[in-house]
């Protein structure tokens, strides 16, 4: 049993985090602690073992080893679905907005069951964004950044405490990627946290207050933005050793 | 979303309703062959609402859901010879199915796509060996014959058979509207990504593959009933798989409506082409389905769809 506990103003913390495919070792013992209330950037450079990290926090790959404690619970092993319920949710690196349902219906199903005005709520939403009139119009029939828009807003149907966005811009157009930072600037000030994996490192500069960087399956260094953007382990990580002395 | 479900459904209740009142009139006005024919009609309905029920609306392609019908139909000949009035000996079977999906589900759902489908095939199977080998209750290979002092009058089967198809098509409308229907969709769609906003694909498939199982289970208790003879290659004949996935997408999977129209045209046209080309009409009705399903994927229900889309009032996405 591991005694380790959670610092109070930290929503997510994580030690020792390891997952093994077949001898290649994609997360090598990560720690990670996420401040309530912050946005929280995670970068790497590609392979370096973010998303799987997502999917192990998130409850979709069970094969992991080490602690995970959301909100003082361990949730390590849990099922997906029950971790999306005690208030932590994410989206998908690649949208996946339910393609035959209707816009309205794809964000109606993420609400909680016993959620009257579920419908309501999500006409809201869809309005902050533009989206209303696309509320009856299948999922499949959207652009690729409306989809990625909706599933985004598809995970604030609950509420959640904590959303982990798994590059939530890429492959969207400039207008509505504004729209969505903008909101995700919105539900913070509201006292939401994120955890973000972003490639655009003007955007985690401008959002995030603490930066996790990841390669190799290790978290190689984490800090301000300031801090990370001259540390030689990370550059070294995203440009090589070659780069090491030019860089800085 | 209310407004739109109001529309689609808009002329549902009406056509149902004249449809319930010609089939409550029909035996005063109809032989005792029309009457059986349109019994089979009822219970083709009623299998294919089921078969609809897990695969239309979840995705979980089953070909072997016959072994419920199957089960029903033996539970329902042995509880009538044992005594018990048959509405109780039809309750039985769709009650012993529904026993028999619960660990079934859990074991068999975990599986996806074609190793599902395999599964259940494995189960209509299994169902047919038990039904030959274990001769001290099931009599084999010879099966059991019903007396006919024990079985109810056609008209009473008839109705309960009706009953059956409505129900099951009761149940189909309420779950294409439910909260719980919008989940399977949902599993169906993407199941990863259905779990991942909370939704227990778990729970989800194995509650429709239980109510899926209910159906066929009564179903098969009322049909031996009707033929008052069941054996293992009647009760769990593949052909009835087939007819039921046949039927479901030749009218519109994952619809309400579909199922009917699909049970109805597939019927009337077996009839049709029985009388006219005895020794090729199943070739003749298999080329037909071909066509259908190679330009209407969707099922004549598509046709449907597409003439409600090009209304001025529709809106995008709405479908009957």
């Amino acid at each position: 049993m591991n005694e380790r506990v959670c610092a109070p103003d930290h929503i997510l913390c994580a030690w020792g985090l390891t997952r093994e495919f077949g001898g290649v070792q994609a997360l090598r013992g990560v720690d990670l602690h996420v401040v309530r209330g912050t946005v929280t950037g995670l970068i790497g450079p590609n392979g370096s073992g973010k998303t799987t990290l997502f999917q192990v926090i998130s409850g979709m790959d069970r094969g992991a080893t080490g602690t995970i404690s959301f909100d003082s619970e361990s949730i390590l092993g849990w099922r997906p679905s029950e971790i999306y319920r005690r208030g932590l949710a994410r989206t998908f690196q690649l949208s996946r907005v339910f393609p035959e349902l209707t816009v309205l219906e794809n964000l109606v199903v993420a609400g909680h069951r016993r959620d009257r005005g579920a419908a309501e709520r999500a006409l809201g939403l869809l309005e902050r964004v533009h989206l209303r009139e696309y509320a009856a119009v299948l999922g499949k029939n959207l652009s690729y950044g409306q989809q990625k828009l909706v599933e985004f807003l598809r995970v604030l149907m609950s509420d959640p405490a904590l959303i982990l966005l798994d590059e939530p811009a890429a492959g969207v157009n400039p207008t509505l990627r504004q729209t969505l930072w903008d909101m995700v600037r919105h539900l913070n000030g509201l006292g939401t946290t994120f955890l973000v994996i972003e490639h655009n490192m003007e955007v985690i500069a401008d959002l995030c207050s603490d930066v996790y960087v990841l390669s190799d399956g290790e978290i190689i260094a984490q800090g301000d933005f300031a801090s990370i953007r001259n540390n030689e382990r990370v550059l070294e990580a995203y440009f090589g050793k070659s780069r090491k002395h030019g860089a800085a | 979303m209310a407004s739109n479900n109001n529309q689609r459904y808009a002329h549902g209740p009406w056509i149902g309703a004249v449809l319930i009142a010609l089939v409550m009139l029909a035996p005063l006005m109809i032989n005792d062959y029309h009457q059986s024919f349109l019994l089979q009609v009822f219970m083709v309905i009623a299998l294919a609402q089921a078969w609809n029920l897990i695969s239309g609306m979840t995705g979980y392609v089953s070909f072997g859901h016959a072994a419920f019908f199957g089960v029903g139909a033996y539970a329902g000949a042995l509880f009538l010879t044992w005594g018990f009035p048959w509405w109780l000996a039809v309750m039985k079977g769709a009650g012993i199915a529904a026993l028999l999906a619960v660990p079934l589900g859990f074991l068999t759902l975990r599986l996806r796509g074609p190793y599902f489908a395999i599964a259940m095939l494995g189960l209509n199977e299994v169902g047919r060996v038990v039904a030959t080998l274990w001769v001290d209750v099931t009599r084999g290979g010879t099966g059991l014959t019903l007396s006919p002092e024990l079985l109810p009058s056609l008209d009473v089967k008839y109705f309960t058979m009706f009953g059956l198809a409505l129900g099951a098509t009761l149940l189909v409308a309420w779950v294409h509207r439910s909260r719980f229907g919008l989940e399977l969709r949902a599993i169906r769609e993407d199941e990863e990504a259905a779990e991942m906003v909370g939704v227990n694909t778990t729970l989800n498939k194995v509650i429709a593959f239980v109510l899926s199982a209910v159906i066929p289970g009564a179903v098969g208790a009322v049909y031996v009933m009707y033929t008052s003879y069941i054996n293992p290659a009647s009760a769990f004949e593949h052909a009835r798989n087939i007819e039921m996935i046949v039927v479901v997408l030749f009218g519109g999977s994952g619809t309400v409506w579909g199922p009917i129209l699909g049970a109805g045209t597939v019927m009337v046209l077996r009839e049709l082409l029985w009388a006219q080309f005895p020794s090729a009409h199943l070739a003749a009705l298999g080329v037909l389905l071909l066509v259908v399903v190679l330009y209407l994927p969707g099922g004549l229900i598509s046709i449907l769809r597409a003439r409600q889309q090009k209304r001025p009032d529709a809106r995008p996405g709405e479908s009957p």
